[in-house]
């Protein structure tokens, strides 16, 4: 998850939330689903126009120029190794929601100084 | 139908391009924000912040090196990783955990020792200012830092072996065991630590409790000669 900061986790703990480390467990979930919706996305329309294109081009139906057949080929692979790449980085996910439990359970430990600190800035 | 074919064509590509454009544009931040990251730790000085004994500047150290690295960066950055663990851990070590500080004892049978009827040495008396302006982390801290540098200067002196000890409460039993505390100067020397254990840790502390912290500190140290004594 790119955009949970060491900061955000120690807004978490000082906020004393109950059952921190569910909610931790939910936001992971809700950001694998989103990743996993683009990459199927960006796989499906991929694959589709591939096929659509390759089946045509099998029937000897295929009315595009050579350009016009290039570019949308070419399209069709961007696609999908942008599909292949979000999935690559998704497969680090489990490493950071274990980093993200065991800088959570740090920072529990010095939970009352973070707190008289924000308190003495405030 | 042409029209329509182009159209079609010139869709499929521009999506193609932001794909591109959009996975090499992640790449790029992904490691500026990398190299971002690690000069927030190298630009810093842990150690200086850590002998101010002041809570501002290291809360502040805190807030300013880990609001810029993310969960992900630590998981795929070595040297990110590496620095975020040692910063914690010397953090943890300096202000205990909650574990630690509640465990020790504190004996609820010590005496008072009226502040007032002590002759304060020069190098404490940061320490009472600040404790009469309302700022009992710091004066506690810089006790803390006080006895700290006072009892490693003694046990340096007494050519003992320190490299591993890395509390001030080590260095008392260290100096207990061999012999330059007697039993009541290192009860009131602990008490002092414990105290100042449980403000820096962010527990409450009374004033009472602090300014009887720092009575006791002076009492064991006036009883043994040292760098306080000069």
């Amino acid at each position: 998850m790119k955009d949970l900061t060491l900061k955000e986790l120690v807004d978490l703990v000082i906020s004393e939330v109950p059952d921190s480390y569910e909610r931790l467990e939910k936001m992971f979930e809700w950001h694998f689903e989103r990743d996993m919706s683009v990459v199927k996305w960006s796989l499906g329309a991929g694959a589709s126009v591939s096929v659509a294109v390759f089946a045509t081009l099998i029937k000897g139906e295929l009315i595009m120029n050579v350009w016009q057949a290039s570019a949308v080929a070419a399209s069709a692979l961007a696609s999908f190794t942008y599909g292949v790449y979000r999935l690559r980085q998704l497969r680090n996910i489990h490493r950071q929601f274990v980093a993200a439990l065991k800088l959570h359970s740090q920072l529990v430990q010095i939970r009352p100084f973070l707190k008289t600190y924000r308190d003495a800035v405030r | 139908m042409d029209f329509f074919k182009d159209i079609i064509s010139a869709t499929s590509i521009v999506a193609g391009l932001i794909s591109v454009i959009t996975s090499l544009i992640s790449l790029f931040l992904s490691n500026y924000y990398k190299k971002s990251a690690l000069g927030a730790f190298e630009e810093l000085q842990l150690e200086e912040v850590l002998k101010s004994s002041e809570i501002v500047p290291l809360g502040r150290y805190l807030d300013t090196t880990l609001s810029k690295v993310t969960v992900a960066q630590y998981t795929t950055s070595a040297p990110i990783s590496a620095r975020v663990d040692e910063y914690l851990n010397r953090i943890r070590e300096y202000v205990g955990t909650t574990e630690e500080v509640q465990s020790q004892e504190i004996s609820k049978h010590a005496p008072e020792v009226p502040l007032w009827t002590l002759e304060i040495p020069s190098e404490l008396q940061p320490v009472i200012d600040e404790l009469r302006e309302g700022e009992s982390w710091n004066a506690l801290a810089r006790l803390r830092r006080l006895i700290e540098l006072h009892l490693r200067e003694v046990a340096k002196a007494r050519k003992l072996h320190i490299d591993k000890v890395r509390s001030a409460g080590q260095l008392v039993e260290l100096l207990e065991k061999d012999r330059y505390f007697d039993s009541e100067s290192a009860y009131d020397l602990r008490y002092a630590i414990q105290i100042s254990n449980r403000a820096i840790h962010g527990l409450d502390v009374t004033r009472v409790e602090a300014e009887d912290a720092i009575a006791h500190a002076i009492r064991a140290l006036s009883r043994n000669p040292g760098p306080f004594q000069r």
